[in-house]
């Protein structure tokens, strides 16, 4: 028997995401458009019950999440972090995320941080991805969430950023280099 | 939330043959492959309806990028019309509605058993590579526990061992697939047992590579614009196949890589190994207008 196999509308909108989010890390700075809210639109491409996360101070976005079947946990211990960091006593508290080991780098953190694009911080990015550089200018996280980065990574130990505005996003992988005008 | 919310209505298969949990553990492994070029992220590599070493690996990633619009190209060792080629392709067909191609222009997905392909890649296309041995340490170090402690120190000396001692026995390096490369400066990779002539096409390439090994169950990236050098000592250059000179019997092109079709004379004939690129210039050669895209090599040399 020939079945046609015809794809529903979520297995559409997730293999969307998938693919702006995987077009958006390949490509550190430019930015992609997500079919949706950007956070849940990614949340939902992403995460099931074998997966942890931490939702920063948003209990109806954490209540969504968990009816994917992830569990909940503290910031240090999980998979994916939601959240802002607009002030810089936010921004310590990622000194304690995961960023896997020497063996296992891949088993860290990944960071889905809500900005505003176009206009605040300039960052010049080089690295895989980037052709010579690129600049991005992102406001709404606080400016010493990058020196924070900086001091966290040590390639390749580190997590791996997103930034969401509505439905844009741009992939910041620990690969880049980032620098601040 | 109830149960109805958790549940969706019964269907014969999943869209793209994988299940969803299949798919975003897929994702989340691809997506940290990105993020770290070059090194190999560990996967489950589920059960398709293919043996496993006839390219499950890239089957499984090309699943994942499958949508209904996406055109894909599956190549065997050059050729699009091998058994193998032919079989996964109509699986894609099957499984995602997907549309099949040949010509290297025109698909978004090109999932290739040891080839890449003449022409140049563009920013939206992505090639999977099928990879049958993804640790380039296992000639040095078969126990995979240690060869992962070297990977994290990047302890890669015993591999230059292994090409001295081919220049010292042999006067040149023997490797002729699976050429050792150096991704963003940090992860040794094997770039799948494609020929060292295609190694310098990953070189700050524009499209995005994903190389998957269904079989050993990893899966690494080769992001654009990304640093990938084969190992070489400073006195010995780097050397791809002599095929520079070579014209293929059937097209007369002369520069590309050539498979080489023994004859009872005991000489050679050489055809095009891109059999696609063979037959868009046999067509131009008979009266049709074909366009031919830029390709990585010129006149048998890439700079």
């Amino acid at each position: 028997m020939q079945v046609t196999l015809t794809p529903t509308a979520t297995d559409c909108r997730t293999n969307t995401a998938f693919e702006v989010m995987m077009w958006a890390l390949s490509r550190p700075g430019s930015i992609g458009t997500l079919p949706g809210d950007g956070m849940l639109t990614a949340a939902e491409c992403l995460l099931d019950n074998e997966c942890t996360f931490h939702v920063q101070d948003d209990a109806p976005f954490q209540k969504a999440l968990i009816q994917s079947g992830a569990r909940c946990g503290p910031m240090s211990d999980v998979d994916y972090i939601f959240g802002d960091f607009n002030t810089s006593a936010k921004v310590q508290t990622l000194r304690t995320v995961r960023t896997g080991t020497l063996q296992y780098p891949d088993n860290s953190a990944t960071l889905f941080v809500s900005a505003f694009f176009g206009s605040g911080t300039h960052l010049r990015l080089t690295g895989p991805g980037v052709a010579d550089h690129i600049t991005l200018a992102v406001d709404g996280v606080d400016p010493s969430f990058w020196s924070v980065r900086d001091d966290i990574i040590r390639y390749p130990l580190g997590f791996d950023v997103y930034l969401v505005d509505g439905d844009q996003v741009v992939g910041l992988p620990r690969s880049t280099k980032i620098e601040v005008l | 939330m109830s149960l109805k919310d958790l549940t969706k209505p019964w269907t014969a298969f999943n869209y793209g043959f994988l299940d969803e949990s299949a798919k975003r553990e897929l994702r989340r492994k691809m997506l940290k492959a990105i993020a770290i070029p070059g090194y190999q992220v560990p996967y489950a590599s589920r059960e398709v309806p293919m043996a496993r070493g006839w390219g499950t690996g890239g089957l499984q990633v090309t699943l994942t990028l499958l949508k209904p619009d996406a055109v894909v190209k599956v190549i065997d060792q050059g050729a699009d019309d091998s058994v193998n080629a032919v079989s996964i392709r109509k699986f894609f067909n099957r499984v995602g509605g997907s549309a099949e191609t040949e010509d290297t222009s025109q698909a978004t997905i090109i999932q290739s058993r040891h080839r890449v392909p003449e022409e140049k890649l563009r920013a939206d296309q992505v090639l999977v590579l099928q990879v049958p041995n993804p640790e380039p340490l296992r000639p040095v170090q078969p126990d995979m526990s240690i060869a992962r402690e070297m990977h994290g120190d990047a302890d890669y000396g015993q591999l230059w061992l292994v090409l001295y001692e081919q220049l010292v026995k042999s006067g040149r390096i023997m490797q002729g697939t699976e050429y050792p490369s150096l991704v963003n400066g940090r992860y040794v990779i094997t770039p799948s047992p494609i020929p060292r002539w295609d190694v310098k096409k990953l070189h700050q390439a524009e499209h995005l590579t994903f190389l998957s090994a269904g079989r050993e169950k990893r899966i690494y990236a080769i992001p654009p614009f990304t640093n990938v050098e084969p190992l070489v000592f400073d006195d010995v250059p780097y050397r791809v196949e002599d095929h520079q000179d070579k014209t293929c019997y059937r097209t007369d092109v002369t520069g590309f890589f050539m498979n080489e079709l023994p004859q009872e004379d005991g000489s050679s004939l050489y055809e095009l190994s891109d059999s696609n690129f063979g037959i868009k210039h046999l067509k131009n050669s008979q009266g049709e207008t074909l366009t031919i895209g830029e390709t990585w090599y010129k006149n048998g040399r890439m700079d």
